[in-house]
């Protein structure tokens, strides 16, 4: 073989597998929310029910970068058999966060209690289907509007989070917590 | 059989690139568009409805619970302003004026991002019981041994890491708001 073609040869190798390697890494980015298995909601498993608010467990690791300032309190819910509500009472002073997000870790939606109408939270996560029907059902009665939420994904989780303002109002936070409710919608 | 031998190489050496590339792209703190300002660095893509792929799946990768930009924002530094890596054998002051906030948290954290194991069980001061100056500007010591006023305590010894929490912020997660904000200053004193 001459050498222009062995050097041709190896450039042809050497293109084929840096494609290879650029499919591999789009595809391994986009798969790793779908695959890792060890993400937050796998972990948090173990802290609860599904379609309720759970504390954490008083032994185990914290995540990575808590803010000791913080109680947190995490549901996972599951929106496949039906419609599933969110609500808390909130004071207008102190700091109290939701974040919803999907089974892939996306966040669908964020509030804090400066969102609270009347001093209260509340969200019905639900199907596509199910928000229809119950919107269809509504238009004959006038129907009272709230936050409806449709998951990407038909799980995942709310995470909601008390801010301590100081050492002594640590019991006070996780009590405004423990207030909070996420279960299945009984119409 | 040489040819097919040879194409079976590449497409191995491709996977094994591709999976390389995607586990030194998928750091702790990946995603598009970091923000710094002075010594500090925000993801806010990582708690944005639209994250970018990366930030999503490094999100996933290493079991994080981003606050949404909606709730707040959240820095990180290892350095000082300087440029200096943060090291338990100095003291360092961290002098702040108010911020567009409703409250902010500031924490101090293992190299890791964990809990750091220091001398005082206090890991972090919030905005609501830190001792303020009159014109509501504050100061914070980090040193192993203990100070008058607010003092946080660092690991005897190693590499540390600081957090900054807004919560409820006015702020906007951009990097010209975030210049702007006024963030606290971290400069280092004496050293052992």
């Amino acid at each position: 073989m001459s050498e222009g073609r062995r050097l041709g040869a190896f450039a042809f190798h050497a293109l084929g597998a840096l494609c290879v390697a650029g499919v591999v890494h789009i595809v391994g980015v986009l798969a790793m929310p779908h695959l890792a298995p060890r993400d937050a909601y796998a972990q948090l498993s173990n802290w609860g029910g599904v379609n309720e608010f759970a504390a954490p467990p008083a032994t185990g690791a914290e995540p990575r970068f808590t803010d000791p300032a913080l109680e947190i309190v995490v549901c996972r819910f599951d929106v496949s058999r039906g419609p599933v509500r969110v609500s808390a009472g909130v004071d207008g002073e102190h700091y109290l966060s939701m974040t919803f997000q999907s089974r892939t870790g996306q966040i669908f939606h964020a509030l804090t209690d400066r969102d609270a109408l009347r001093g209260k939270i509340t969200a019905l996560l639900a199907r596509a289907e199910d928000i229809e029907s119950l919107e269809e059902a509504e238009a004959e009665d006038g129907g009272q509007k709230e936050l409806r939420l449709t998951p990407p994904t038909p799980t995942g989780l709310v995470i909601a989070r008390a801010l301590v303002d100081a050492p002594s109002d640590r019991a006070a936070a996780k009590a405004r917590l423990r207030a909070l409710l996420c279960s299945a919608d009984k119409g | 059989m040489a040819t097919f031998l040879k194409l079976l190489a590449t497409a191995v050496i491709g996977v094994g690139l591709g999976l390389a590339s995607v586990y030194v792209s998928i750091s702790p703190d990946a995603g598009f568009a970091a923000v710094a300002s002075g010594a500090w660095t925000t993801s806010p893509r990582r708690g944005a409805m639209d994250a970018d792929p990366y930030a999503r799946a490094s999100v996933a990768r290493y079991a994080d619970l981003p606050i949404a930009t909606a709730e707040g924002l959240s820095f990180l530094t290892r350095r000082d302003d300087a440029g200096e890596a943060l090291d338990a054998r100095c003291d360092y002051r961290l002098v702040g004026k108010p911020m567009a906030t409703r409250a902010w948290t500031v924490t101090l954290l293992s190299a890791d991002g964990g809990v750091a194991h220091t001398e005082d069980t206090r890991r972090n001061f919030t905005s609501r019981e830190i001792l303020h100056a009159e014109d509501g500007g504050f100061e914070i010591a980090v040193a192993t041994q203990a100070r008058p006023g607010n003092w946080l305590a660092a690991p005897r010894s190693g590499a540390f890491e600081l957090m900054l929490r807004l919560y409820d912020t006015s702020i906007g997660a951009n990097s010209g708001a975030i210049a702007a904000a006024g963030l606290p200053k971290i400069t280092k004193g004496q050293c052992r």
